[in-house]
C-alpha cells in the first residue's frame, strides 16, 4: 500500500512522465481501490492547505502586533491618504452662511411637505446591505441528463468558480444545449460572487427568461460599481414587478430618489 | 512546455523579489510572504479611514487579502499587469466591503481551484467526490495521528524540504523525516474509508 501511496503522491505532484501519467489515469478507471486512495490523499491535501492558511493568518496577526508595538508600521502613502481623508474645503464665513441658509431652506421644504426623507446612502453601502449570494439550484428539466450542466452546478455550489465558468462557456458553445438563458444567469451570478461586476452585467444582459432576477442583480452590480444612474434606470423597471417593487422603492429612497 | 516567466509591472520592479520568493518553497516562500505582508500593512490604517472599519476588522480584511493575493500569485493569475500594491488594493477594497456587510462568502475555503496544478483526471475525481464527508473523515483522523505526524505532513504541504523539516522539528536527518512522512501518510490513508 505504501508503494501505491508513493505513486499517488508522484502523480499529484506532477512527477510522472506523460506516459506514466496516462497509464495511471487508466488505472484509476479500472481500480476503484486506487481511486479511493487518491480521494483520501486529495482530502488530506485540502485540509493541510486549510491548516496552512490558518497558520498564516495567525502569523499575520502576530506580525501586525509586532510592527505596531515597535512603531514600525509603514505610513499610508500620500495618494492613498488623500483618498481616505474627507475633503476639507476651505470656506469663508460667507460660504458658511450661505450653506447654513440653504440647509435651513431644504429642511423647511421637507418639513412643510411632511416628507420623512431617509438619510442618503452611498451606492456601495446599499449594495452591501442588499446583496445576498445567489442560490444555484438543480434544475428539474431535460437538462438533468446533461452531465456538463450537473458538473457546472456542482462546481458553483463548491465555489469552484473557474471550473464553473469554463463549463458554462463550453455549454454556450454547444448547439444542443437548450437553456442558454439560465447559463448566462448563473454566469452572471458567479461573476457577482467573484466581484467581477462588469462581467456580471454583461452576462445578465443576455438573459431572456428570468429577466427580473437578472435585472435585480445587474442593478446591484451597478451599485457596487458606484454607477448610480444606471442602477436607477433598472430600479424604475424593477418597481413594475410585484416581487421587487418594495425593495426597489426602498433602495430609491436610500439613494434619495423620489 | 516552457513555464511563463514571472513578471513584475515595469513601474514596480521591487515586486519581483516578492513574486519570485512566493514561487519558491519553504523558508524562502515564507520570508517573501512576510515581506509582502509588512510592506503593505499600511492598508489596515487606510481601511480604518476609508471604510470606517474597526482596527480588528480592517486587519482581518488585510490578512485575508494577503492570502488571496498569495493564491493569485501561486496560480499565476497575477501576471504583472499592475503593481502588486494596486492588485492588493483591489482585493482589499472588496474584502472591506465584505467586512462591512459581515459576509464572508468569499473567504478562503476548501476551494477546489487551489489544486489547479493536479492532473485533469484528478481534478475530475475531485469535482465528483463527496468532498464534505471525505474532509470530515480526514479531519477526525488528522487529530488522532499525533502532533508529530501532523506537523511533518503540514510542513511538507507548505513546501519545506525534508532537510529543512529535520532542522525545524529536531530530527536526525532528512531520511528520518522521509520515513516519518511515509508512515504517517500511509497510516492516515489506511484508517480512512
Amino acid at each position: 500500500m505504501e508503494e501505491e501511496i508513493q505513486r499517488i503522491v508522484a502523480y499529484l505532484d506532477g512527477e510522472m512522465s506523460p506516459d506514466q501519467q496516462s497509464d495511471f489515469d487508466k488505472e484509476l478507471d479500472q481500480r476503484p481501490e486506487l481511486k479511493e486512495l487518491l480521494e483520501r490523499e486529495l482530502a488530506l491535501r485540502i485540509l493541510l492547505k486549510k491548516e496552512e492558511e490558518q497558520e498564516l493568518l495567525k502569523a499575520f496577526s502576530q506580525k501586525y502586533q509586532e510592527l505596531k508595538s515597535s512603531g514600525k508600521l509603514p505610513e499610508v502613502p500620500v495618494e492613498l491618504e488623500k483618498e481616505s481623508e474627507s475633503k476639507v474645503v476651505p470656506m469663508t464665513r460667507w460660504f458658511v452662511r450661505i450653506g447654513l441658509a440653504l440647509a435651513a431652506a431644504i429642511a423647511l421644504f421637507f418639513l412643510l411637505r411632511g416628507i420623512s426623507q431617509e438619510p442618503s446612502m452611498e451606492p456601495t453601502q446599499i449594495f452591501a446591505s442588499n446583496y445576498i449570494s445567489p442560490e444555484f439550484d438543480e434544475v428539474k428539466s431535460s437538462m438533468d441528463s446533461d452531465s456538463l450542466w450537473k458538473k457546472t452546478v456542482f462546481a458553483l455550489r463548491n465555489n469552484s468558480y473557474d471550473s464553473a465558468r469554463k463549463y458554462i462557456h463550453e455549454l454556450l458553445l454547444d448547439s444542443s444545449f437548450a437553456d442558454n438563458s439560465r447559463a448566462y444567469l448563473y454566469l452572471g451570478h458567479l461573476e457577482m460572487e467573484q466581484e467581477n461586476y462588469e462581467a456580471a452585467i454583461e452576462a445578465y444582459s443576455k438573459v431572456d427568461v428570468e429577466i427580473q432576477t437578472a435585472e435585480w442583480y445587474s442593478m446591484l452590480a451597478y451599485l457596487a460599481l458606484n454607477k448610480k444612474n444606471e442602477a436607477i434606470k433598472l430600479l424604475n423597471r424593477l418597481q413594475d414587478y410585484d416581487y421587487y417593487k418594495k425593495k426597489a422603492t426602498q433602495i430609491k429612497k436610500n439613494l434619495s430618489i423620489p | 512546455m516552457t513555464e511563463e516567466p514571472i513578471q513584475a509591472h515595469p513601474n514596480c520592479p521591487e515586486d519581483l523579489d516578492i513574486l519570485n520568493g512566493i514561487h519558491q518553497k519553504g523558508s524562502q516562500r515564507d520570508k517573501a510572504i512576510m515581506t509582502m505582508f509588512e510592506s503593505f500593512s499600511y492598508f489596515v490604517k487606510f481601511g480604518q479611514g476609508k471604510y470606517r472599519l474597526s482596527e480588528e476588522n480592517a486587519q482581518t480584511a488585510y490578512n485575508e487579502s494577503i492570502l488571496a493575493c498569495i493564491n493569485a500569485i501561486e496560480r499565476k493569475k497575477f501576471k504583472g499587469e499592475s503593481c502588486l500594491k494596486t492588485y492588493l488594493h483591489t482585493i482589499f477594497r472588496n474584502k472591506c466591503v465584505n467586512e462591512i456587510r459581515s459576509n464572508k462568502s468569499n473567504q478562503a475555503n476548501e476551494s477546489l481551484e487551489d489544486f489547479v496544478h493536479i492532473p485533469d483526471k484528478a481534478k475530475s475525481i475531485l469535482h465528483q467526490m463527496d468532498l464534505e464527508s471525505r474532509l470530515a473523515e480526514t479531519l477526525a483522523l488528522l487529530d488522532k495521528i499525533g502532533k508529530k505526524c501532523k506537523e511533518v505532513l503540514l510542513q511538507t504541504a507548505r513546501g519545506y524540504s525534508s532537510s529543512e523539516i529535520a532542522v525545524m522539528l529536531g530530527y536526525k536527518d532528512d531520511n528520518t523525516v522521509n520515513v516519518i512522512r511515509r508512515r504517517c501518510r500511509a497510516s492516515l490513508l489506511k484508517q480512512m474509508g
